[in-house]
């Protein structure tokens, strides 16, 4: 908003602006300038705040992420296509989604031609999601969409899950309008008593009443993204789990299992593994049916039992204990001492670019370039100055 | 593009650190990178904190340690947050103020139920508000005491109290435009009633409306403000003790607030309930309660008392109804309200349809009587324009209101109309061919009467001959008991009649009268015979009907009163029955009264010019003159306010209803947002002109042109979208055309497709279902008219309505006599050109049709002015400020393209949220903010604000 350029030349893209060579490799790279890098953390800081509390927020998570494969996504006003920037989202989202939530579960479907179907089933397995979404893209994206088919199958797989996680529906849409069988009110309305929560980014570039009622109605949040760039912001915001309703039940136990990592040894022939029934030497077994499986977190294909190790619990944890939020500080480069000045992460100067902006620790004080304050923030979910107890130091 | 976004983070460090990290899924956070300095930090090392909830145990699923460890203070405050956290998040502070202060907070919310608005409107936070403690405000505009329901107030707000001020101190009249979704009525309301504590002289406030709907939401608003005026008087009383000025005026909280409409809303007996119309309703009704049935029925039931029928026994009735048992003939609403009703005077309150329905039924009351008796001592009357300025029932209703009364015309755009169209009859083939048989009828009438009840008859007849003046020829006992029997007053303005002047004898025998009333009905029958328009002076044809009746005007004059009394005196109850009669009459009396002044034209068409192969002859007497209705109003009462979202150019007002105000001013929106995207779209993606100008209508490029730019819209807007034609001839042209070329068919792709027709239950149907369709996603465009019944009346908020097209300039139909008449009577009368007024006409016309879209700060819509036409200085400037406020510079004449862009931006926008904390200070003022901008410097302050240009000045003291 307030933009000074004429308005159909705002969406105008100069990428060419963006390559950059390093003046070290001499490498091409299309980054950002610091002022985009900075204004992205402002604007995430601000995001973050109005998210995120001292509230309860659950760690369990089953989530359906429902995509819009109709004709409008071909629109090109986002470039390539819309299918293509969200299915590059979905995906990179998806990638997070198990990294920063590893005892949490996905299921992809996708409304295309006015109905809705599953495209990679409920599983812990980000790669064959991924797979999935590549390739219905190249089914191609035609027909209309249907919001209510989409929340109808959602309901259906979330409704059969346990109620202590919470189940959540992600949709990302970019049609204006929905072509719906029935009444799209009375499954919202469902999906309310079920306790689904639905959440909406709408790619169509503009607010639909229905998209923002189903998010509203069931408490969930609702976003428009600006741009691509805006698009990726507003998908991360769903990294995070959801604060826990109030109505949802009261904190339960639930018994999970934490199988140690083995090997088998030459000498013995390699088990199949029970889930994707490749035979394998190195694999985790179940500690209470001894099951044999390729990979964790996972359920026991045979006794149903939560599998993790204990990195994924704790790294769980972390959405409990966020990164406090870096102060800003001016680095003006012109200053003798500010030449000294580096980032205490990668230990590039602060000042190389001429005047730059640095981030600063609350707690441990130490500073970070923009660059790797997003990354702290958004991937690593600790401050590495304070991991290090302050006497992490750089001369 | 940024394309490192693409990438995810792990390798953007992988890309500085010169080397792959592995597994980015499962592992990727244990096993990370050797080379990065990332590898110190494990999860597994972890600080105190963590420890601590690290040490119930891996195997639970929330964090509930966190929340228990904070303060009980800080959970409760949590806990209400997240219970409140509804819609946004300023409705999370309230409602924690309003745990913090739990006085009021238990009033149930009455408002939330009743409003039809979506949740997302901000209308509901402020009910939110409205009923938690720290949620209203007392500011001083100007010295006044304000008593504001709410918690913020918009500057504009400020500014348009500080006016109306002026005005009512100056005790003069003003003329006030202010954007609808600014909240006029509760401004107004919280003023004038806050302004009465003060000057208790200024006893009433007449709220005129244009419909029901309106009226009631005025009485609901005028609820909410007295409920928090009352109270706030209550704390400053007790606390303390009892200042000055409550205790002066302590009487002045007893306040009355009525709305009075119809019978068939006000009405409690099934029979007139179910009536299909308003004069059927009326008709009921009348058979009920006329004094004459019920004189009948009381003499039936109470033998004893053998009161002969007629004047004279009103009152005696009263007392014996009430004692009689129910009679199924009688209505028994009504009989209760006589009996008691009358003498009782209403408990003080607001009364609103509901309350004043359930008021009736609890006491067995006719509401609607209770409402008309409620009227002269209300101190907040709430009713239809016609009320006050329709000579026909004004003279019935408002008669005896006070003349330190307020009055006030909200939505008064379109007043010279309802002016002109009141003093206006047009008479139609039909109409005299029902009169032929209404004279029929009352010859048999007579003549019955004469053979079986002559004393009636006679008894009339010496009334008329006693009778001093022509203005009320009803008996005396009529006249007080005037509720049931008179229906309605003279069509003639009062102080055009004159003072004394008794019935001509001609007149005075039943069966002359009749027959004088046919022979006026062959004079029109000869007269609409004829095959050519005509178009005479008023004083022209009425010195033809004069001579060849071989009457005088005043003879003329007495027949509309003549005809009541006649109509009285045969106990005729079916007035609907009677109406082309009365029609008749009418036209003589006007006729009559004002054919020697140049206000009226007779006009006759013996086919409607836009379609001349059907006979339909109209013979119309077209008042010319609209101040004629507005005068009495203007001098009848010491302050007039009109006000309405539109009312640019505010001076042509002035001139056209011949007044002059003492304050005159426009407001702006003040925004956060710019929430209004105003375009004009000048030329189609060929670069061709676009225009609904005469000679570019039948132009296929032109409609192809139109067509593009509806569909595009049609592509990006989401929901609701309004398209409105500048006549309905037109639209089926356009509509036809585009049928052909598939340009309907494109549309239809994108949304349904739902167009208006004249038939009223035709086009509230299809109202319906646009509804529906946009409620339900599917997305839909209304095709409409301007002057149409949706362009006045229904409203497009929220996603009804995302953007309005106008497709061409609504210019009125300029071939019209009528039309015609009336600007050469302004050119020569008023001096205003021709050109002025059909330019002015067409703006507000236009200005309604877009404005249909926003009806509230929280909503936001796309306006488009398909003309070439607006871009004209003329045409622009004609718009309300706030419409051109908006209007940026490249906005202004655009192609079709351009257009489309700028309305994809503006919905991008518009889509982000809007959080109301950044709202505070720039277009919602705080109690705080108010007082400290007057309290800096008083009066000076106000005077900057008066001389200033910009409507938002307020922002300036702050
Ligand atoms: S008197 Fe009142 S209640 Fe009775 S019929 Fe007339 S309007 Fe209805
Ligand atoms: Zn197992
Ligand atoms: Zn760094
Ligand atoms: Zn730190």
């Amino acid at each position: 908003m307030g933009s000074k350029e004429y308005a159909w030349e705002a969406n105008f893209e100069r990428s060419w602006d963006k390559i950059q060579e390093d003046p070290q490799t001499g490498r091409l790279s299309a980054s950002e300038g610091i002022a985009q890098q900075l204004a992205r953390k402002r604007r995430r800081d601000s995001l973050r705040e109005t998210l995120r509390g001292k509230v309860r927020r659950g760690m369990m998570r089953f989530m359906v992420l429902a995509l819009d494969f109709s004709r409008s996504m071909n629109l090109t006003d986002m470039r390539p296509s819309r299918a293509e920037v969200v299915v590059g989202a979905a995906q990179l989202f998806v990638r997070e989604f198990y990294d920063q939530n590893p005892i949490s579960q996905l299921i992809i479907i996708a409304t295309r031609n006015g109905v809705a179907t599953v495209l990679s089933p409920l599983g812990s397995n980000p790669v064959a999601h991924i797979k999935a979404l590549s390739d219905s893209l190249a089914v191609g994206t035609f027909g209309e969409a249907s919001l209510q088919n989409l929340l109808v199958q959602g309901l259906a797989i979330l409704d059969a899950l346990p109620l202590y996680a919470s189940r959540e529906i992600l949709v990302v849409f970019g049609s204006i309008a929905t072509c719906d069988p029935g009444d799209v009110h009375a499954t919202i309305g469902e999906l309310r008593e079920k306790k689904i929560t639905v959440s909406i980014v709408c790619v169509a570039g503009a607010e639909v009443y229905v998209l923002k009622s189903a998010s509203h109605e069931t408490g969930g949040k609702h976003f428009v993204p600006m741009n691509e760039e805006h698009l990726h912001l507003h998908m991360q915001m769903f990294l995070q789990p959801p604060q826990v309703r109030a109505d949802t039940l009261a904190p339960s136990l639930i018994r999970m299992g934490f199988p140690v990592l083995r090997t088998i040894t030459s000498d013995l022939p390699p088990k199949k593994c029970l889930n994707d029934l490749i035979e394998r030497r190195v694999g985790y077994e179940c500690p209470r049916c001894s099951a044999w499986l390729s990979d964790v977190p996972i359920e026991c294909v045979l006794c149903g039992l939560t599998l993790l190790s204990s990195p994924h619990l704790a790294r769980s944890y972390h959405h409990l204990f966020p990164v406090p939020r870096f102060t800003e500080k001016s680095v003006s480069g012109a200053a003798e001492a500010d030449q000294q000045r580096a980032c205490s992460a990668c230990l590039r100067s602060l000042a190389a670019g001429g005047e730059s902006v640095a981030a600063e620790c609350p707690r441990c004080s130490e500073e970070f370039c923009i660059e790797c304050d997003s990354f702290i923030h958004e991937s690593l979910h600790n401050c590495p100055g304070c991991e290090n107890g302050g006497i992490f130091m750089y001369e | 593009m940024m394309s490192c976004e693409l990438e995810d983070m792990h390798a953007m460090n992988a890309l500085r650190c010169g080397s792959q990290r592995s597994g980015l899924g499962v592992n990727g956070y244990a096993s990370a990178c050797n080379d990065c300095t990332y590898s110190r930090a494990t999860p597994t090392s972890s600080s105190s904190d963590r420890a601590a909830a690290t040490a119930e145990g891996p195997v639970f699923d929330t964090c509930d340690i966190l929340f228990e460890s904070l303060s009980a203070e800080r959970r409760a405050r949590i806990c209400a947050a997240y219970s409140a956290s509804t819609c946004c998040t300023s409705s999370r502070s309230r409602a924690l103020r309003g745990r913090a202060s739990p006085a009021r907070g238990a009033r149930p919310i009455a408002r939330a139920a009743i409003d039809p608005i979506s949740p997302f409107d901000t209308r509901r936070l402020n009910v939110v508000a409205s009923h938690s403690g720290a949620s209203s405000m007392r500011v001083f505009v100007d010295g006044v005491p304000v008593y504001f329901p709410y918690e913020y107030m918009y500057p504009e707000q400020y500014a348009y109290m500080c006016e109306l001020k002026r005005a009512l101190d100056a005790r003069g009249h003003c003329v006030l435009e202010m954007p609808t979704g600014t909240g006029k009525t509760v401004t107004l309301l919280s003023f004038i009633c806050s302004y009465q504590l003060i000057r208790p002289e200024v006893s009433k406030l007449i709220y005129c409306t244009r419909t029901v709907g309106e009226m009631d939401k005025v009485l609901h608003e005028l609820e909410r403000v007295l409920q928090y005026r009352n109270d706030a008087l209550q704390r400053e009383n007790s606390a303390a003790g009892s200042s000055a000025l409550v205790s002066d005026h302590g009487v002045n909280r007893k306040l009355l607030a009525v709305g009075l409409t119809t019978r068939r809303n006000l009405c409690l007996h099934e029979s007139v309930v179910s009536a299909e119309s308003r004069e059927e309703a009326d008709s009921i009704c009348r058979s009920m309660t006329a004094s004459w049935v019920r004189a009948q029925h009381a003499s039936e039931s109470a033998p004893a008392a053998s009161h002969a029928p007629g004047s004279g026994s009103a009152m005696e009735i009263d007392t014996q109804a009430s004692e009689a048992p129910e009679n199924p003939a009688l209505c028994k609403y009504y009989e209760n309200f006589e009996a008691k009703g009358r003498e009782t005077i209403m408990p003080s309150g607001v009364y609103t349809m509901d309350r004043l329905m359930a008021f009736g039924r609890e006491h067995q009351w006719c509401p609607y009587f209770t409402a008309r008796h409620a009227i002269n001592v209300a101190n907040v009357v709430v009713y239809n324009y016609q009320y006050l300025l329709d000579p026909k029932v004004a003279g019935l209703i408002s008669k005896d209101l006070a003349r330190e009364s307020v009055v006030v015309f909200d939505e008064a755009h379109n007043i010279d109309n309802v002016c002109i169209e009141a003093l206006s009859v047009n008479i139609k083939q039909d109409t005299l061919n029902r009169c032929l048989g209404n004279l029929s009828t009352l010859t048999n009438k007579i003549r019955e009467t004469r053979e079986t009840n002559a004393g009636r008859l006679q008894e009339e007849y010496e009334r008329l001959v006693a009778s001093f003046s022509a203005q009320n020829l009803l008996p005396a006992s009529v006249a007080q008991n005037q509720l049931t029997d008179a229906l309605l007053a003279s069509p003639v303005l009062p102080h055009d009649l004159p003072e004394q002047e008794s019935v001509p004898g001609s007149l005075r025998k039943a069966e002359h009268f009749v027959m004088y009333l046919r022979r006026i009905v062959d004079h029109l029958r000869r007269k609409m015979q004829a095959q050519s328009v005509t178009q005479e002076s008023a004083r022209l044809f009425t010195h033809q009907v004069a001579g060849s009746l071989l009457t005088d005007v005043k003879t003329l004059r007495c027949c509309s009163e003549r005809l009541k009394s006649l109509l009285f005196t045969l106990e005729v109850t079916d007035m609907a029955e009677y109406s082309p009669l009365n029609c008749v009459a009418d036209f003589a009396t006007l006729l009559g009264a004002y054919g020697n002044t140049r206000s009226f034209g007779v006009i006759f068409e013996p086919y409607d010019e836009r379609l001349p192969s059907i006979p339909d002859p109209i013979l119309q007497l077209a008042c010319l003159d609209s101040t004629l209705a507005m005068q009495p109003v203007f001098e009848r009462f010491q302050t007039v306010v009109l006000t309405s979202g539109t009312l640019s150019p505010l001076d042509m007002y002035s001139r056209i209803l011949g007044f002059q105000p003492v304050v005159s001013r426009s407001f702006t929106m003040s925004l956060a947002r710019k929430c209004i995207a105003p375009m004009i779209v000048s030329r189609g993606s060929d670069q061709q002109p676009i225009s609904s100008k005469y000679e570019l209508r039948n132009d296929a490029a032109v409609i192809r042109n139109y067509g593009s730019l509806v569909i595009e819209l049609a592509a990006v807007v989401p929901d609701g979208m309004v398209v409105f034609f500048v006549s309905y001839i037109y639209m089926e042209m356009v509509i036809q055309a585009w049928s052909e070329t598939g340009v309907l068919q494109r549309i239809a792709e994108l949304k349904l497709v739902f167009i208006e027709t004249p038939d009223t239950i035709e086009a509230s149907l299809a109202l319906d279902n646009f509804r529906r369709a946009v409620d339900q996603g599917r997305g839909a465009v209304f095709f409409s008219v301007a002057r149409g019944k949706v362009a006045e009346g229904i409203d497009f908020d929220q996603h009804y309505g995302r953007c309005v097209v106008m497709i061409g300039v609504p210019f009125q139909y300029t071939e019209s006599r009528t039309l015609r008449a009336r600007l050469e009577y302004m050119r020569e009368v008023n001096h205003i050109r021709e050109n002025d007024y059909l330019s002015f006409d067409a703006m507000r016309q236009a200005s309604q049709c877009v404005g249909r879209v926003i009806r509230s700060k929280a909503d936001y819509g796309i306006m488009v002015l398909a003309d070439k036409r607006y871009v004209r200085a003329d045409k622009k400037n004609k718009l309300p400020p706030w419409i051109l406020g908006c209007m940026e510079d490249k906005l202004l004449d655009l192609d079709t393209e351009m257009c489309v862009t700028g309305a994809k931006q503006f919905l991008k926008e518009m889509a982000q949220p809007l959080s109301q904390q950044a709202q505070i200070g720039t277009a919602l003022l705080t109690e705080a903010a108010i007082a400290a901008g007057a309290h800096m410097n008083g009066t000076a302050a106000r005077g900057a604000m008066l001389s200033a240009p910009a409507a938002n000045m307020s922002m300036g003291l702050l």
